[in-house]
Order: C-alpha cells, then structure tokens, then sequence
C-alpha cells in the first residue's frame, strides 16, 4: 500500500488503516520497545500505549511526513514518557538508585531482562546498553537504531529528520564516545 | 591489543548478537482490540449527558451574555441622565 493509498484509508475507514498499521508495523515497534527497555513487560505496555496514541490520532495523519518518520516520532516520544515514569516511580519507591545522571555510565536498566540477549551475553550486555544510554541523546538514538536494530542509514535520517552525512558523523562520535566510556569503565571497576 | 581494548571489543562485539524477538501473539491480539477498547471508554459517558453539558454551558453563556447587555445598556442610560442634567446646569 502507497502513502498515498493509506491516507485515503485512514479518512474513509479508521479502523482498517489501523489494522493494516497492526500488520506492517507492529514487529519493527515492538522491537524498538524491547531495545529501549529491555524488559518484555515494560515492552509489551509501551508497545500498547504506542498504539492506542497511534489510533487516537490517525485523523491528525496529514502524510506531511513519511507514515514510518511519523509512528517513530510517536514510538520516540512515547518511549521517554515511559522512562521518565518509569525513573520517577523508582526514585519514589526506593533509595537505592543506580542512575546518578554523573560522568561516566550509570544503571539506567530498572531490570535487565532482555529476551534477545543470550545468557552468557548477559553481563556484557547490559555494560553496553548502560553505555549507550550515557550517550548524548541524538548519538544513544543513532547508535541504537543502526547498530542494534539494524535500521539502513537512510532509514535513520528519515526517522531522525536529518541527512544521511550526519547520521554518519552522528555515529562516527556515539562510537568513539562509547569506548571512551567503556575506557573508563574498565579502569575503574576490570582492571 | 592489550587488555582493555580487548575487552571492549568484546562489549561493543554484543551489538551484533542481540536480536529482536517476535511479538507474541496475545500481545498482538490486544493490540487488535485497541480500537474496539478506545470505543467502549468514549461509550461510557453517555450521548445524553454530554448534550446536556452542552446545553448548560449554552445555557450560562447566554445568561451571561444577556445580563451584560443589560449592565451595558443601564450605563449608557446613566450616562445620558448624566449628560442632560449637566447640560441643564450649563443652561442655568
């Protein structure tokens, strides 16, 4: 189905455009939920929450942008709301917090339990995804994106708003900042 | 490579071997029902009342639109009775 196509579908019949959201896009966002979270239950309620604010504005849906830059800007949005929360819940419930937001990589895994990570990767990681969350957040969104869901660099500067040479510089600094972080580290707690 | 480096090769190595897994299909399904779930929430406040909250706030809008004409109206009466016993005074 064209973009086209799916706007008149979504004018004339709600209900079928998001149906057909439900078969093209549901796999690639639950992804998305599960990189970014980590955790199956938190996922699977982002992924929900993703959906019913993608129902609730179908109508907005203009095709200004591309129908993915626009779920993924939903997904985005929706995905720090749910950390925020989710961080303040934490702060709230408990005194022993992780994320310190000082230099260097902080926890900000409430509870790693990543279902696409085999076991003995699991230590590692959980250090790599803790790193790449210390990024900036357009690197920590780049790198994600690229390196661990696999999205194309064209992809990428669709979903980000931006060109494709940025994306590559963007990634070219996430990468050097994360060893640099992984440096760190490593001296402080390997060596 | 010395130590450390070797060890984040091996962090940074992980990015490649994580994968993302399929959407089960109860999570699906619920997925499936959300436009049915949202209808039912718009349901619970019934078309009546939302009328009737409707015509109130008509309702009070019009109240108040009339009771400021009249203010306005009872002013401008005042003011004109202000005028002519001033322009009275004037002639005396």
């Amino acid at each position: 189905m064209t973009e086209e196509e799916f706007l008149v579908l979504a004018q004339r019949d709600k209900d079928t455009a998001f149906s057909y959201l439900t078969i093209a896009y549901a796999q690639k966002i639950y992804g998305s939920c599960i990189q970014l979270l980590r955790n199956t239950e938190d996922a699977e309620d982002l992924l929900q929450e993703v959906f019913v604010a993608i129902y609730l504005s179908l109508d907005s849906f203009n095709g200004n942008s591309k129908l993915s830059t626009w779920i993924y800007a939903i997904t985005h949005n929706k995905g720090k709301e749910f950390l925020r929360n989710k961080t303040r819940i934490k702060r709230q419930g408990t005194l022993t917090i992780l994320d310190d937001h000082s230099e260097g990589i902080s926890s900000h895994t409430i509870n790693f339990n990543h279902p696409g990570v085999e076991l003995e990767d699991k230590e590692r990681a959980q250090i790599l995804f803790d790193a790449i969350d210390s990024l900036a957040e357009n690197q920590s969104r780049a790198f994600r994106l690229a390196k661990i869901e696999g999205y194309s660099y064209t992809e990428i500067s669709e979903m980000m708003e931006m060109s494709v040479s940025s994306i590559e510089s963007l990634l070219f600094r996430a990468n050097k900042r994360l060893r640099e972080l992984l440096g760190e580290y490593y001296l402080k707690n390997k060596s | 490579m010395n130590k450390e480096e070797q060890w984040i090769e091996d962090i940074m190595d992980v990015s490649e071997r994580v994968t993302s897994p399929s959407i089960p299909a109860h999570v699906l399904a619920r997925i499936r029902e959300i436009p049915r779930g949202v209808r039912t929430t718009i349901d619970l406040v019934p078309k009546r009342t939302i009328w009737l909250v409707a015509a109130s706030i008509a309702a009070l809008i019009a109240v108040n639109i009339y009771f400021s004409s009249t203010s306005t109206s009872a002013n401008s009466n005042d003011t004109s009775f202000s005028e002519q016993y001033f322009s009275h005074l004037n002639q005396l």
